[in-house]
């Protein structure tokens, strides 16, 4: 099959996702606390490893991709027309995924339930472990985007196409009030998911964001050094 | 008996020993915390209010100060917290009876749009620690909620936390929003994405680059 016989065009596809293979990088958790692993003592990296395989058990993953053809991209405005949407991707985003013929569509979660662990620990006192719990629970999301990720350059693969980075509202200067667009197209198969008047994704451990498909793209790392957004929290990840 | 009383809490509230059963710092385990000598210090005749200018206080102006200098991380700064919060606990009393008195009131939020929680969290635990009283009002908070929360607690400072560079043009007006209702309320920013130059443009009154700022900037204000 090639790109001329097409892809399935707004098809929701659902992302199978096993608990156990989602990874946790400490190294990214340790991170987020400013440390680096040589910072964390027998304690701390004690209760990480504890913690992760406690908000492993309460996992509730899903992930759902919708692809769309023919992006419409307006490089000078930084901005792509799809289905019918207008969306302010910016122009760094806009260069990477410009050559795209598809696009795919994503939303994942990791459920609410460690989100609901890591609140009542915080209200217990125990906030040290809440912090924790709810770092983990952002990679657990990471791990569920990265599952989508893949699915959707298996499906790419299998009609000779290439994929590209993935993007979501809220990061490389993509305006976060660009998630209601972004979720329409999803046509209600949102995992779940519900976003806020604010823009907000509820269960809040949840990634959405969308992937360039075609012959002429390539998934080559972020390039940060391009993005003005010094502080951006996943600058250098 | 006192002063040692007082310094022993100090000492347990600074390197995060809560109780007789944690087991972190290890250096100290097995020997009582904030918790118990906390209670202990009240059952001796230990004022409340020197529990907490003598013992509290001091140890969590520390851990601040510590943490502004980078020689200690989150997790420690937030293991000093639960102590302190284990001895708060025995002070709850005097607080409700107004025999100790907070040093003021602090409204915080992450602005609406961002809900990153961490920043805003800490800063809280060490305005808290230095004395005030602290309102919380969560993440992704528009400007009715603090405009709100300003007119039932009159007086307080406010502090707008985000950790986005797409959310902290909300600041901008949720700022405008508060000083337009509230011309004299003081608003505070803080995050990774913001700055001096940022305060200036959005007509905030101060940006606090970590918690201990925030509490010296706070403590001008009271002084």
């Amino acid at each position: 099959m090639n790109s001329k016989s097409g892809l399935p065009e707004r098809l929701a596809r659902n992302v199978p996702i096993d608990p156990a293979a989602l990874q946790v990088q400490k190294r990214n958790i340790l991170r987020s606390l400013a440390m680096e692993e040589r910072d964390a003592d027998e304690y701390l990296s004690g209760l990480i490893d504890e913690l992760t395989e406690t908000c492993r058990s309460m996992l509730q993953p899903r992930a759902t991709f919708m692809v769309y053809s023919r992006p419409i991209f307006q490089k000078d405005a930084g901005t792509m027309t799809l289905g019918g949407q207008c969306f302010d991707l910016g122009k760094l985003a806009i260069s990477f995924l410009k050559n795209s013929e598809y696009m795919a569509v994503f939303a994942g979660t990791c459920g609410p339930a460690i989100e609901a662990f890591s609140k009542k620990l915080i209200g217990d006192n125990q906030g040290l472990e809440g912090y924790l719990a709810d770092l983990i629970a952002s990679e657990f999301a990471e791990g569920v985007a990265e599952k989508a990720h893949e699915e959707i350059e298996k499906l790419a693969l299998e009609n000779n196409l290439s994929i590209t980075n993935r993007y979501s509202p809220g990061y490389c200067n993509w305006p976060v009030s660009d998630q209601h667009k972004l979720f329409s197209l999803l046509q209600g198969h949102t995992s779940g998911i519900a976003v806020t008047p604010s823009s907000l994704m509820t269960p809040v451990k949840s990634v959405s964001g969308m992937v360039g498909i075609g012959q002429k793209v390539k998934k080559m790392g972020y390039k940060c050094r391009y993005c003005d957004d010094e502080k951006c929290l996943m600058r250098g990840k | 008996m006192n002063t040692e009383l007082l310094n022993q809490i100090r000492i347990c509230v600074e390197n995060g020993k809560v109780n007789r059963d944690a087991p972190y710092p290890p250096a100290m385990r097995g020997q009582d915390g904030a918790d118990e000598l906390t209670r202990f210090a009240l059952n001796e005749g230990v004022k409340p209010s020197e529990i907490l200018d003598e013992a509290l206080i001091p140890a969590m102006n520390a851990v601040g100060q510590k943490f502004t200098e980078k020689k200690i991380f989150v997790p420690q700064m937030l293991i000093s917290a639960k102590a302190m919060n284990a001895a708060m606990a025995h002070l709850k009393p005097y607080f409700q009876s107004g025999e100790v008195k907070k040093r003021g009131k602090f409204i915080i939020g992450t602005v609406s749009g961002d809900l990153h929680d961490i920043g805003k969290n800490l800063v809280a635990m060490i305005v808290e620690g230095a004395g005030y009283e602290v309102i919380d009002l969560g993440i992704d908070v528009g400007p009715a909620k603090f405009i709100q929360a300003i007119g039932e607690n009159p007086g307080a400072i406010v502090g707008l936390s985000a950790l986005l560079t797409t959310t902290m043009v909300n600041m901008k007006a949720i700022t405008a929003d508060i000083k337009s209702q509230y011309p004299d309320a003081i608003v505070m920013i803080g995050g990774a994405p913001v700055n001096e130059q940022f305060k200036n443009e959005i007509g905030a009154d101060n940006y606090s680059p970590n918690p201990q700022a925030a509490v010296n900037y706070l403590n001008s204000l009271v002084a």
